[in-house]
């Protein structure tokens, strides 16, 4: 059985900084990314510089949409290159 | 294991196959090949499972029948029963074959024969065997208790599991894994390696009677063991000590005493019998791995193992089992053991192991 994703309280994350939610997509990355990625930045790219394959973003989607109570389509995941367009996005939808 | 392992692998991998890569890697660290280069072409993979990982599955229905959008895209790689092989392939670069044999409580003693085979026939020269199993989940223990296989004696945990006891009621469900390596023993001898044990000869044969009862004669599993005892070129007498498969179920074992009547004959008198699922549980697919590790660490100790809760022991099955206390062997001697290891669907396996 795999571990699993707890969602985030939602009025917590509302009060979270970027930061904070860059600490919480990490620990997903971590989980969806075999080697060790401790420099990551708002701009670093999920592809170019944190090596994420296809598979790995599916699982990355997942479990955002888990920990942050979101939804991300298909056609919106184009979008999603960066840690900071996750932040965006994230902010966004619980707004 | 998530400190052991990562957060990738644990994410990745069911809990089977979790164990079985911490098990495997221990088990490479002390064979001392590391260092060595092994080939990877030469170097193949034997992990068997009875169950796999099914929780995974179980897991991502749930998740579905919840109404989920997403689930795990690995699911299925998840719980495929190969997926522990194939990850102890991956971690040790093995290209010379992973397999998974699958035979319920058998697999992990079958993964040793396996590995035997693909030494004898030029498949490898070092080969990675054993089992794992992490079953413990509400359907599988239900399964079970609605055939009537696990002990009902609640409130008595150490006492649940009493194999060859007149009052034994069922086994008691564990998980774990259990990994050797396999490589001739003249090139264990030429590089000098520690050597737990001996692997002397190995036999297999099936019930062909019923998906989950064992054939009561113990006419196959005598053959298995007949078949372990011939290839290894050992007369029922020469053995010290019987590891069994012994569940503590009412007809299991009955019908492996019965097999042992057979085999050893009047001789049955003179050899130790042990159950070790008294006290380790029953790891279904990875018993007879755990359990061969074991008996050779208590060949090491020139012991056998006291057999737990055998108290009192059924008559019926006429066995000298060691209920007191571990039974001193000889140091001065080397001891052969017959391992056994029967799964449901008629599945028998038997091993003789020798001390080094």
């Amino acid at each position: 059985m795999s571990s699993t994703v707890k969602k985030i309280d939602q009025a917590l994350l509302r009060e979270m900084s970027d930061e904070e939610i860059v600490e919480e997509i990490v620990i997903i990355l971590r989980r969806v990314v075999p080697h060790d990625i401790d420099d990551i930045q708002l701009d670093s790219s999920l592809v170019g510089d944190i090596g994420i394959d296809s598979l790995g973003t599916y699982e990355l989607v997942m479990d955002a949409e888990d920990r942050f109570g979101i939804e991300i389509k298909d056609d919106q995941l184009l979008e999603l290159s960066t840690v900071r367009d996750i932040v965006d996005f994230v902010k966004e939808q619980v707004e | 294991m998530g400190e052991q392992l990562g957060d990738f692998l644990v994410n990745r991998l069911d809990r089977c196959s979790q164990l079985a890569l911490l098990a495997a890697r221990q088990a490479w660290a002390a064979s001392g090949l590391g260092n060595l280069g092994v080939p990877g072409e030469r170097l193949a993979v034997v992990i068997g499972t009875g169950i796999g990982g099914q929780s995974t599955l179980i897991q991502q229905y749930e998740r579905n029948a919840a109404g989920a959008r997403r689930i795990h895209p690995l699911a299925v790689a998840m719980a495929m029963p190969n997926a522990a092989a194939a990850q102890v392939s991956i971690e040790l670069g093995a290209h010379g074959g992973a397999h998974a044999p699958v035979s319920a409580c058998a697999s992990g003693a079958e993964a040793i024969v396996w590995g035997q085979m693909l030494l004898a026939t030029d498949q490898a020269d070092v080969v990675v065997v054993g089992g794992t199993e992490a079953a413990i989940h509400l359907v599988t223990l239900r399964g079970f208790a609605e055939m009537r296989a696990l002990s009902c004696r609640h409130d008595d945990p150490s006492g649940a599991c009493r194999p060859f006891a007149a009052d034994r009621d069922g086994f008691v469900v564990g998980e774990g894994a259990g990994v050797l390596v396999l490589e001739r023993l003249s090139d264990a001898l030429a590089r000098r390696a520690t050597i737990e044990g001996v692997l002397l000869g190995s036999g297999m044969t099936s019930d062909a009677h019923h998906l989950a009862m064992p054939q009561p004669d113990g006419l196959q599993s005598a053959g298995a063991m007949q078949k372990a005892l011939r290839t290894a070129e050992v007369e029922p007498q020469e053995i010290s000590m019987i590891s069994a498969h012994a569940t503590g179920t009412s007809l299991g074992d009955l019908a492996e005493a019965r097999a042992l009547h057979r085999v050893f004959g009047t001789a049955t008198d003179q050899v130790w019998v042990t159950a070790p699922k008294a006290g380790l549980g029953h790891l279904l697919g990875a018993a007879g791995a755990v359990e061969s590790i074991l008996t050779l660490k208590a060949l090491q100790k020139a012991v056998v193992p006291r057999s737990l809760n055998a108290d009192p022991p059924d008559p019926e099955l006429a066995l000298r089992i060691p209920r007191h206390r571990n039974e001193p062997l000889d140091p001065q001697r080397r001891h052969l053991v017959l391992k056994n290891a029967f799964g449901f669907g008629g599945h028998n396996v038997s091993l003789v192991w020798a001390s080094a």
